[in-house]
């Protein structure tokens, strides 16, 4: 007999945008919490404006808004309703169903759920123990900044992040293609819900968690603020490099735009990196015995290790270092990450359900627990794909109930479309070797 | 409040993990940190105040071990302490969660839950390769989405990609806690560095990649899929824009044509989100960048926002210590670093302690 998991019975009502909402809601949806994206229509999350872009350009929206690939890993596990909660109708439903749930979480805009009567004082006349959790930007009080506009990219640079990426010869890199701070807003809201659902099996009492994606995205940064006022010293993007050790970088790997990730902690890692690259001329370089000789000479130990990366794969140079103990694994392109021996072994990659395609990937929630596991079997569910559960089991309204409200425009219902299949289908079960593929 | 008042928690956490630790702290636990009676090794780590290294002197000591309790001990001492609590956040190499036998604390029949982050995990062919930070910035397949096209991948300085495998530890920490207290059992969390960074990529990542073929390759702050999206030029540094929803492009649009007259902007095609842009974002992102290069990037910052465009200025270490919303938000508190006060993120309960402050305490009690 398997246990149950850590969060049943507890039922999350999820409004949110993009990344840090969803993402704290999948959490809470791989620890066995039912959680329910509330979706408005009129007002979609950001990545269903759009979708896959081999779609034909007549597809209808309705079909388009399910179809975008990080959907799915955002929000796994999830059912979805449609429903426009600035309808008074809209609102009553959230209300109702908020009277049967246990968390509220929403990454809205600071004014959007006042302004819907979906504050903490309205959700808790409906459920008096609700933990409630919002997440804007910059919080919902009053701030200089609580009604401007903006997204994770935005954030990370208005709290440094962004400067601290990047070549010290070079103006910001940035940290680009990674949405870090989303990350951090969805991490701070779900260890914040799950440290208030364990007080509040012991108290019963329910919260109010104002939090703010800026505010946690700087908290990140600790040390090197501190190091600011404590010394006057304002801490700079290094490229890869680190004031305590050398060599620590990204090299050149043999093939094109193809590199090796190396960190050498200490000394003794040294004289094993130079063991195994017997016979190059820094290997025997008396100068790089010790890490502050590495790091008198960074530029010179940097260029002479590149000349011998570059004649080596990057998996095959990690393997060579990682079996004399040092630090090292080649720098992955996104197709490997597809054939890694390790993600695979620890099963990262899954399929789900999905009302569109059959199945779709996802990547499987990153802490393991050994007892009682995750198990979501759903990828993203459509915008509306459960409406009958949502409003007719849980709330009691039938059919002609829920279709009146469809033609008033208060919910959204998912339309039926032929079966879809994404372009892979065919080819990628020879790579990722999962069961289930469509 | 407190939220997690009366838990207990031991603390054997290295850089890759302590992210857990600390925030237990924060959020009400009791967390015991157990040092080598010669000292925690991460005393040792920069920056140190006033930059003169001391064993209560390091900012990052004080900054990830703030709030907690020290005792002073070893193997042995973890065995005896480990039955009183109700959790331990270990990190560091696998083959150094063997030797404290954290494992058999995990397995063990009773209600201890063990959270543990090691560089690749605690199964698979490479459980036993070492890495930190870097390592798993590579592994994960984030390094290559970041920095310049015509230089190597690159980095964020600041441990960022740590802190991320600490907090998924820390969520299943909790989780398994609530399934403790519940079933009377403990369990082990196991995070491994390299898949919480390629959990990490999954906005730009594999999923999307296979999908529509086009490489997410590094193009510093932009990004491939539709513009403006990134690091524009102003008069005094950078400002970040990115015209995310259909109504911050027609805002955005207007401005431009405002201050440069320029007609093409405001043509029909242009409108959208990010990616109606895919095809013409070197077009956007001209006509964007001659617009900032012509002011500050406070002037932008507050014009943008009045206007409803998303953006905000890149600021440097000295300017987020000085954003007036922070200030406004209370979000600075002061951390004691041997006796001395600095200002720090709020969040923690009390300064962090000295070597085995807490021993007598804690040891009188198990």
């Amino acid at each position: 007999v398997t246990a149950a998991p850590p969060l049943a019975g507890i039922r999350v009502l999820e409004f949110s945008q993009a990344v840090a909402g969803p993402t704290c809601g999948r959490y809470l949806a791989e620890h066995g919490a039912e959680v329910i994206r509330v979706e408005n229509a009129r007002h979609p999350d950001n990545l269903r404006y759009s979708g896959s872009g081999w779609l034909p350009v007549d597809t209808p929206w309705e079909v388009v808004r399910d179809t975008r690939p990080s959907l799915s890993t955002f929000n796994a596990g999830k059912k979805s309703v449609g429903l426009d909660p600035s309808r008074p109708e809209g609102r009553d439903l959230v209300l109702r169903l908020a009277a049967v749930s246990d968390v509220v979480v929403l990454n809205l805009a600071a004014a959007t759920a006042p302004s819907l009567g979906l504050g903490y004082e309205d959700l808790r006349q409906a459920r008096a123990d609700i933990i409630y959790c919002s997440l804007p930007a910059f919080g919902n009080r009053p701030s200089p900044y609580r009604d401007f506009k903006t997204w994770g990219p935005n954030l990370a640079a208005l709290a440094g992040i962004d400067y601290l990426t990047g070549w010290p010869d070079r103006p910001p890199a940035s940290i680009g293609n990674i949405a870090y701070v989303d990350f951090t807003g969805g991490f701070e809201a779900a260890e914040a819900i799950l440290a208030a659902i364990l007080r509040r099996d012991l108290t019963g009492e329910g919260i109010e968690l104002d939090l703010a994606q800026y505010d946690a995205a700087v908290t990140c940064l600790g040390p090197v603020l501190m190091d600011f006022d404590a010394n006057g010293h304002a801490q700079e993007r290094t490229g890869n490099r680190v004031s305590s050790m050398a060599p620590h970088g990204i090299f050149p790997a043999s093939g094109h735009d193809r590199w090796v990730a190396i960190a050498v902690e200490d000394d003794r890692q040294w004289r094993a990196l130079c063991e195994v690259a017997a016979g190059e001329g820094f290997a025997s370089d008396s100068r790089f015995l010790t890490a502050r000789g590495r790091l008198e000479a960074v530029d010179e130990l940097e260029a002479s290790l590149s000349t011998w990366t570059q004649r080596f794969s990057g998996r095959e140079t990690a393997h060579r270092l990682q079996a004399a103990g040092v630090p090292a694994y080649p720098a992955l392109e996104l197709a490997d990450l597809a054939v890694d021996p390790q993600l695979e072994s620890r099963g990262f990659h899954r399929l789900g359900a999905h009302a569109r395609f059959g199945q779709d990937l996802f990547a499987a929630y990153p802490a393991r627990l050994s007892r009682t596991p995750a198990d979501v079997r759903s990828a993203s569910p459509g915008l509306g794909q459960h409406n009958e559960y949502v409003l007719g089991r849980l709330l009691g309204l039938d059919e002609g109930e829920r279709a009146r409200l469809i033609r008033a425009g208060v919910v959204f219902e998912m339309p039926e479309a032929p079966p879809m299949k994404r372009p892979y289908t065919s080819w990628i079960r020879h790579f990722l070797r999962l069961e289930g593929w469509p | 409040v407190r939220l997690l008042e009366g838990i207990r928690v031991l603390d054997v956490t290295d850089e890759l993990g302590i992210w857990t630790s600390r925030r237990l702290a924060d959020l009400g636990a009791e967390v015991v940190r157990l040092e080598p009676v010669n000292g925690d090794p991460l005393r040792r780590r920069p920056p140190f105040l006033r930059s003169e290294p001391g064993p209560d002197r390091s900012l990052w000591w004080a900054y990830w071990n703030a709030g907690k309790k020290s005792v002073a001990g070893d193997a042995t001492t973890l065995k005896r302490l480990a039955p009183s609590f109700d959790a331990l956040c270990f990190s560091g190499p696998a083959a150094r969660y063997d030797e404290l036998g954290a494992g058999r604390l995990a397995a063990g029949s009773g209600r201890l839950v063990v959270s543990s982050v090691t560089p690749f995990g605690l199964d698979g062919p490479f459980r036993d390769w070492d890495g930190a930070e870097l390592v798993a910035w590579a592994a994960g397949g984030a390094a290559p989405l970041v920095g310049d096209a015509d230089r190597a991948p690159v980095i964020p300085h600041g441990e960022l990609g740590l802190i991320v495998a600490g907090r998924y530890a820390l969520m299943g920490l909790l989780a398994a806690l609530r399934a403790a207290r519940r079933d009377g059992e403990g369990q082990l969390v196991d995070v491994s560095l390299q898949e919480a960074l390629a959990f990490l990529t999954s906005e730009t990542g594999l999923h999307t990649f296979l999908d529509d073929l086009i490489p997410r390759t590094r193009m510093g702050s932009h990004r491939v899929s539709g513009g403006p999206f990134g690091h524009f030029p102003a008069l005094d540094g950078h400002i970040h824009i990115g015209a995310a929803q259909p109504a911050h492009w027609d805002a955005l649009a207007r401005w431009i044509h405002e201050e440069t007259g320029e007609e093409a902007v405001l043509d029909e095609s242009l409108r959208g989100n990010l990616s109606a842009r895919f095809h013409t974002h070197d077009l956007v992102d001209f006509f964007t960048g001659e617009l900032t290069r012509r002011h500050t990037r406070q002037d932008l910052f507050m014009e943008g926002q009045r206007r409803g465009v998303t953006l905000a200025p890149v600021n440097d270490i000295p300017a987020v210590l000085a954003d007036p919303q922070l200030e406004a938000r209370g979000f600075w508190d002061v951390l004691e670093v041997d006796g001395t006060p600095v200002r720090a993120p709020r969040g923690f309960r009390g300064r962090a302690p000295r070597l085995g402050e807490h021993t007598e305490e804690v040891m009188a009690r198990c």
